[in-house]
């Protein structure tokens, strides 16, 4: 086909209505508040979490969690939308909060294991953990990178990346509210190691995924 | 844009047609073939009529259009450098890789590739200067031999394997 025919061809094509980026991390995150307030109906709260708030190494990985999931969405779903300006340093400016938070959980661990070894033993996986974490993990990480392929994301690889780190972050925080069980093996083993690993397959499949 | 948005496809199309424009100064440098640089022209043209939502009005249109010609752009060279042996890609980007750090290295290669180009016979050695080291298209080359387009790049293909197989025999030798 020549040019100009194609160029014919598309201008017949139907009026578009404009999507930004902002409308996207809108209805992801009144998604996941749906989400949060249903499930804060079906599940209650932890009984120490009173006490646990009080804890400032708690409060940090709560804020820190937050900022993740918050701060990657608004980013992936900023590089779903085609600009040059700030495309390098904005998946790493994403990264912080995760970084931070991962900084603390080997930080906790190190500490337990030179203090106290005994109580760095793995623990058993229970399935309340596994059913909320892929509840949380899912069903917003589907529903993001769905959102993602309505835009048009030119880097992919941070896109899908980002946005399962977002989905991710969300289940992590989601887990510290609702779960007592926090020693610092089934923190690292089931919460941080996943996390990694479904990031890792975002930005590993992120071309796939969001082929447009 | 914001005029293609709403469905004008008079402004569309002229907007269509200045990007045509914009895109083959752009990627003229970096693209010698004229077929392929015309299928990348459209690939560009389809992928920013897929985009076109993506657009806000508010904001510039040439970094939008640069963003997906770019994406579009790596696209291409990684799939292209995927599908290319070793010895095609080393031939094609000699001259952008001896601007590395070893230079010394790189110029043994060049020495190397030139030597195993005059082992071939003399027609298939200069098909391969013609094309992989002078940068003239297999049409081009083509019309200075008398020969078909099919069959300069049938023998080209050949010489490269041949360059391949004797380059690999002497680095196992060394």
């Amino acid at each position: 086909m020549k040019t100009n025919d194609l160029i014919e061809s598309l201008a017949l094509e139907p009026a578009v209505t404009s999507r930004s980026f902002g409308q996207v991390v809108l209805q992801s995150a009144g998604l996941v508040l749906v989400l949060l307030l249903g499930l804060s109906l079906i599940y209650s709260l932890r009984v120490d979490l009173a006490q646990k708030l009080s804890e400032p190494w708690f409060t940090l990985d709560l804020v820190l969690l937050g900022g993740s999931a918050g701060l990657s969405l608004w980013v992936a779903c900023k590089l779903g939308v085609p600009v040059l300006e700030g495309d390098r340093w904005w998946p790493k400016l994403a990264l912080l909060p995760f970084a931070g938070w991962m900084m603390s959980l080997l930080g906790k661990l190190y500490l337990t294991w030179s203090t106290h070894p005994e109580l760095v033993q793995p623990s058993p996986m229970d399935f309340f953990c596994i059913q909320n974490f892929m509840l949380f993990l899912l069903v917003p990480g589907l529903f993001f990178l769905f959102q993602l392929k309505t835009l048009a994301p030119v880097h992919p690889h941070w896109s899908a990346g980002l946005a399962l780190l977002s989905a991710t972050s969300m289940g992590n925080l989601a887990l510290m509210l609702l779960e007592s069980q926090d020693g610092i093996y089934h923190q690292v083993a089931w919460h941080l190691m996943p996390t990694l690993m479904f990031v890792g397959l975002g930005l590993c499949w992120g071309k796939k995924i969001l082929k447009w | 844009m914001a005029l293609g948005q709403q469905g004008d496809s008079a402004a569309y199309t002229d907007l269509l047609g200045q990007c045509r424009l914009i895109l083959r100064s752009m990627l003229q440098k970096k693209v010698s073939d004229e077929a392929l640089l015309e299928d990348l022209i459209q690939e560009i043209l389809i992928s920013l009529h897929k985009a076109r939502h993506t657009y806000q009005a508010e904001r510039s249109f040439a970094p939008w259009l640069f963003s997906i010609a770019n994406f579009r752009l790596q696209d291409h060279f990684r799939s292209h450098y995927r599908q290319l042996n070793f010895q095609q890609r080393f031939i094609e980007t000699l001259e952008l890789e001896n601007q590395g750090e070893d230079v010394t290295f790189w110029a043994q290669r060049h020495e190397e590739v030139q030597e195993a180009i005059l082992r071939l016979p003399e027609k298939q050695g200069r098909l391969v200067d013609l094309m992989k080291l002078q940068g003239y298209t297999a049409a081009e080359v083509a019309e200075q031999t008398g020969m078909s387009v099919s069959a300069v790049k049938v023998s080209v293909h050949r010489s490269l394997k041949e360059l391949k197989k004797q380059i690999q025999g002497a680095d196992e030798n060394q």
